[in-house]
């Protein structure tokens, strides 16, 4: 038998949400890297590593360890929500099984800063002008 | 004063010089492209780390007996003695396939969850020289969003759909190599297009869950899938104006878990085989060669 469609749903919170957009494939040996969306709410926890800003769009990268906790930046914040569906309250602290991070992480991340971003600066031959491999007479 | 008939002449020249049609042999080749996601050179060159696994060691040889017989011993294979980058900064799998696709460095994707502005691919530069089929197949759905979300002049067939199975529950959208491969071949037979390209992704899957076993088990797959392809068409039209190109996004970093700003996980390499593509194994290029030399490659394969 279908189901009715409001069986189907799951309950949202009220309060106002803030989607969390994860990024896995950066650093899987983290299980939780978050990208604000906007600095509508700070994320305290020691093993926080970096942060990055993208474009015009405010956006901080933030890998956390356990235990994390989430404190209200925003009055008006109690959630926020990551794209693995989970929800966080703020000002909560969470066990989660978030692994150990590693030095290496912490290196790669310090000195990201997208939104000044000189894309010369950081790759090895700018003005490469890509050409065939293979050429006439090979 | 010219009179109508050396007009006329001068006309009739230029309509029957060589340069203004295309050679009465020429043929368009039927170009496989085959991406393997995040396979460092590390096991394509050197064969299974020790460090990673307590198995057996396994030779590069046996682990792709495929790449290297065709690439290897009767066609091309670069990144060993010629190094092949991917440009970066970021190496991760979005910014690699756009580099691939585009022909050119990428300045307007660092993360995989962008959505690029569209800009003119390989597909294009086909699709103006008369290909008539062209499908893009993939394991990783995001790879459509190379494309232009209206387009219509090719096949796109990405990610998993319902009815399959669930390999990596964290991502549900991400269709297992194995039916990617089913699909893709069933397309090859039935539709013979003149360029596909096939997308795979478990290697790298099992490589960030830190699945050595598994991430090995997805390349010596990824190898035989390349040899069925070969040996299914070899004899046939298709097959006889085939060229077969395999290359991978990005390599793994120095933790081979993972792949990001590290330059480690810039190497890639290539294999090609088959129309147009010489016997000389091993290249070896007085110059840095980049993912962004594919475009130029593959328009030199068909060109000549």
């Amino acid at each position: 038998m279908k189901m009715k469609k409001k069986y189907m749903k799951e309950p949202e919170p009220k309060e106002k949400l803030i989607m969390f957009k994860g990024e896995e494939e950066f650093f899987p040996g983290a299980d939780l890297l978050l990208r604000l969306k906007s600095s509508l709410a700070l994320i305290e926890s020691p093993n926080v590593i970096g942060y990055g800003l993208q474009g015009n769009e405010k956006q901080y990268l933030f890998i956390l360890a356990n235990p994390i906790r989430l404190i209200d930046g925003n009055s008006n914040l109690k959630y926020i929500k990551c794209d693995t569906g989970n929800y966080f309250e703020l000002g909560k602290q969470y066990n989660t099984s978030i692994h150990s991070l590693r030095e290496e992480l912490n290196n790669e991340l310090k000195d990201i800063n997208l939104d000044a971003f000189d894309y010369a600066k950081f790759v090895d031959n700018p003005n490469y002008k890509p050409q065939s491999i293979i050429h006439n007479g090979f | 004063m010219f009179g109508l008939k050396s007009i006329l002449f001068a006309f009739l020249l230029l309509m029957t010089s060589p340069s203004s049609y295309p050679k009465p042999d020429h043929i368009n080749p039927n170009i496989v492209l085959i991406t393997i996601d995040g396979v460092r050179t590390q096991e394509v060159f050197y064969g299974t780390d020790s460090s990673l696994s307590s198995d057996d060691y396994i030779s590069e040889t046996k682990l792709f007996p495929n790449i290297y017989n065709y690439g290897a011993e009767n066609g091309i294979m670069i990144g060993r003695d010629s190094p092949m980058y991917a440009t970066g900064p970021v190496f991760i799998s979005l910014p690699g396939y756009l580099e691939i696709m585009r022909g050119a460095q990428v300045k307007d994707c660092f993360v995989n969850t962008c959505k690029p502005k569209y800009k003119s691919t390989i597909l294009d530069d086909l699709y103006y020289k008369n290909y008539s089929n062209i499908a893009v197949f993939s394991s990783w759905k995001p790879i459509r969003n190379i494309f232009d979300k209206d387009e219509k002049r090719f096949h796109f067939n990405n990610g998993r759909t319902n009815n399959l199975p669930i390999i990596f529950p964290e991502d549900i959208s991400y269709r297992a190599d194995e039916d990617t491969i089913y699909e893709a071949f069933s397309y090859i037979e039935s539709n013979s297009p003149q360029f596909i390209w096939i997308s795979l992704g478990d290697a790298d899957g099992w490589a960030h869950r830190n699945n050595y076993e598994k991430y090995i088990d997805s390349l010596q797959r990824s190898d035989q899938f390349i040899g069925q392809i070969i040996e299914r068409y070899k004899n046939t039209d298709y097959g006889k104006n085939m060229t077969i190109i395999v290359t991978t996004d990005h390599g793994r970093s120095k933790i081979w878990t993972n792949h990001f700003k590290d330059k480690e996980s810039s190497k890639v390499w290539m294999m090609m085989y088959g129309y147009n593509i010489s016997k000389l194994g091993f290249m070896n290029i007085n110059h840095k060669l980049y993912l962004s030399d594919i475009r130029q490659t593959i328009l030199h394969i068909i060109n000549n």
